[in-house]
């Protein structure tokens, strides 16, 4: 018996082995966190020369609680990079005075209960700092309670807007919130003379906020959305709730869900029939969306306060060194933690040589007229640091601005 | 749009969904009769045999851009070679406690999940149509190419399934095998080889229901668990074993998804579907098609 598995072990082992070989190409596993061109002592060098063992100085620990598996995974790998590459920079620059940053990574799959219990193994186990923690608002608005038990800050890049109504003066969010987006694209669309709109969100906290949002953007103008349907996050067949959106005839569907599902309904809301427009907030300016989308994306507009890699020296030095870094062309999530990173950055500065989470946290809130990818940043006393959101559209398959704010 | 026109549109979506479930629904109830085994792993076998023919259609295998149909069928081959290997991994299990099975089958599944993010990365893509996506108007209802490909060939590999089991001479020795396995051996059934060609054909058919997916889903390593789930409770919901219960369970379940997101409450869908899954099985613990289920002891 015992010889026959041994077969069989192999057997598999021998599939994965061809599988392995034949995708020599597949993405790659992650780089650690740590890169290999950070200089290990950049300024100490000439001032003691033999002096007694050189350790380096400890490196600042920093959490990171995002997907790096499951539906959602793409959110955790955008955001991922966008810290790296600022951190990478800082640490071959010397890091904070000499003291590297450190990422520590977990993964909490989209899922709320996963965050929670990371979020205490790197409070109390590795003892960070600072965290950023999370990309998506059911898992944020779970671990705000945490981090503000322990007083440890943490950006977050999740929209709800509830995330910094919960009383936390530890939570920062590194891009505009939920209602900016949506204000900003219902009253575009409004302004462009339409009137008859339908939403289809997901029942998560990011899709039941945007939702919501959508809703009151619209009553804003004293307009009622059609239609309001919903679906769950792994649903890949719309047509029920499509079939009932197109009997109510709407010249707009408004997306409040994720890119990937959202992409899926635009494809199969065209091939329906549906001949009028598409439009959403964060979730619709990416490549994802319009990769999942197809044709179906063309002409979509969206709101985003990162609305091109072309538009100033800041964001064309950032697309340009994202290309070189992960060689895919950068889009508004990478942007926001870039953003979120920078500031970090700062704060730390500001903070040393005392660093710690009340100093950081204390450095946070001061930080105010810095220009990021996104616009000015400036933190108010509930953590929002950027409040105006630009517009652009899908045109021949290309995110391409409309307006900026 | 008229009400029959939206009824029909909705059904219309709901079978092409229910052709995957049921295709996959197969696979747990062919293995379940023969083995005795209800194998959790289903869902992963269904998401890797989506990879193994996507990666030749995508040409992500040395360049080597296959056509739909032949990455179909290459996808579906290598998946049933998986599903033999299988087999003789889960051999063990089929006579074990109910418990010790169930773990060793889940355990495969997050293996073979896993694999998949290692090999493929988690991050998954979307996948061209073969098939033109302008949809065809039929009376005011869209019918779109890929859907109609999906329950067409559905249909075709569901009805040579049938044909399979009760016209060959391997087909009916599967089925005497999965009665009694004891009485089928000594009557000289090769039982072993004939769990093989279970495993086989059902993994075939859940790559089948995967690569035809493909193009009107999003592929990555984590649909394995949507699909696992509604396939095994479309399965059961026809009568766990049962091959026209798998059937029946699987376009039923679509169908019922469907209908609640259109006319019941869309934030509910699964919560709609799962719940008659229930009720059926309170009135009939048998499932609709059930047989009434032969005791192994």
């Amino acid at each position: 018996m015992t010889r026959r598995n041994l077969f069989v072990a192999i057997t598999l082992l021998t599939i994965v082995a061809v599988m392995l070989g034949a995708c020599g190409q597949a993405t790659p596993t992650k780089a650690p966190a740590q890169p290999t061109a950070a200089p290990a002592q950049p300024t100490a060098a000439p001032a003691q020369p033999t002096a007694a063992p050189t350790t380096p100085p400890e490196p600042i620990k920093i959490g990171w609680i995002a997907p790096k598996t499951g539906t959602n995974a793409i959110l955790g790998e955008w955001d991922e990079r966008g810290i790296l590459l600022a951190f990478e920079a800082k640490n071959a620059a010397g890091g904070i005075h000499g003291r590297m940053l450190q990422l520590i990574q977990e993964d909490d799959e989209a899922d709320p209960t996963k965050a929670v219990a990371l979020a205490q193994k790197l409070i109390t186990q590795d003892k960070v700092v600072a965290a950023f923690a999370c990309t998506n608002s059911t898992t944020t608005l779970a671990v705000v309670p945490v981090f503000m038990e322990y007083k440890i800050p943490h950006l977050t890049s999740a929209l709800n807007a509830a995330i910094t109504q919960k009383g936390s003066k530890y939570v920062f969010r590194d891009c505009p919130a939920g209602p900016a987006y949506e204000k900003s694209i219902v009253d575009f669309m409004v302004g462009k003379g339409f009137k008859k709109f339908a939403i289809i969100s997901d029942t998560s906290a990011y899709g039941k906020g945007e939702a919501e949002y959508q809703t009151n953007a619209l009553k804003a103008h004293g307009l009622e959305p059609l239609a309001v349907e919903w679906y769950g996050i792994e649903d890949k067949d719309f047509t029920g709730q499509l079939t009932k959106i197109l009997q109510t005839n709407p010249e707009v569907i408004l997306f409040g869900g994720s890119e990937v599902a959202s992409g899926l309904i635009a494809k199969q809301a065209r091939q329906l029939g549906f001949t009028g427009q598409f439009a959403g907030g964060a979730a619709i300016g990416t490549t994802k969306f319009v990769e999942v989308a197809g044709d179906a994306a063309e002409g979509t507009y969206y709101s985003n306060p990162y609305i091109s890699n072309d538009l100033n020296d800041l964001t064309r030095d950032f697309a340009a060194r994202y290309k070189a870094r992960w060689g895919d062309e950068p889009e508004s999530h990478g942007a926001k933690a870039y953003d979120g990173a920078t500031v970090l950055i700062m704060a730390l500065e500001k903070a040393y040589p005392d660093i710690t989470p009340e100093r950081i946290t204390e450095e946070l809130h001061k930080i105010c007229g810095v220009q990021g990818l996104q616009g000015t940043i400036c933190y108010d006393e509930n953590g929002e640091g950027l409040h105006e959101v630009g517009i652009g559209v899908v045109k021949d398959g290309k995110l391409t601005p409309v307006s900026v704010k | 749009m008229t009400k029959t026109v939206i009824l029909v549109q909705t059904i219309v979506g709901g079978l092409g969904i229910g052709s995957i479930y049921a295709l996959v629904a197969l696979g747990y109830s062919m293995v379940y009769r023969s083995m005795g085994l209800v194998n959790f792993a289903h869902g992963s076998i269904y998401m890797i045999g989506t990879y193994f023919g996507v990666i030749f259609y995508k040409g992500m295998v040395a360049g080597l851009h296959l056509p739909y149909w032949a990455a179909f069928i290459v996808g579906i081959l290598l998946t049933a070679i998986l599903g033999v290997a299988l087999e003789r991994l889960f051999r063990p299990l089929a006579n074990l406690d109910l418990m010790l099975m169930l773990l060793g089958t889940i355990g495969v599944g997050i293996m073979l999940d896993n694999l998949a993010i290692i090999i493929w990365g988690a991050e998954g893509f979307a996948v061209r149509s073969p098939l033109s996506s302008k949809p065809i108007l039929v009376g005011g209802v869209a019918l779109v190419p890929q859907m109609l490909l999906i329950i067409g060939v559905g249909t075709v590999l569901m009805v040579g399934l049938q044909t399979f089991l009760s016209r060959t001479k391997v087909g009916k020795a599967m089925r005497a095998a999965a009665q009694d396995r004891e009485i089928a051996s000594t009557m000289g059934i090769p039982v072993n080889f004939t769990n093989a060609v279970t495993f086989a054909i059902g993994s075939g058919l859940a790559a089948a229901a995967g690569i035809l997916a493909a193009p009107i889903v999003y592929v990555n390593p984590a649909m394995s668990a949507a699909v696992g789930i509604k396939g095994f409770a479309a399965a059961i919901l026809g009568g766990l074993g049962s091959i026209p219960g798998a059937i029946v369970g699987g376009l039923l379940f679509g169908v019922i998804e469907a209908i609640s997101a259109g006319y019941i409450s869309s934030a509910y869908t699964k919560g709609i579907a799962f719940i008659i899954m229930v009720l059926v099985l309170m009135i009939k613990p048998s499932g609709i098609v059930g047989e009434t289920t032969v005791e192994k002891v």
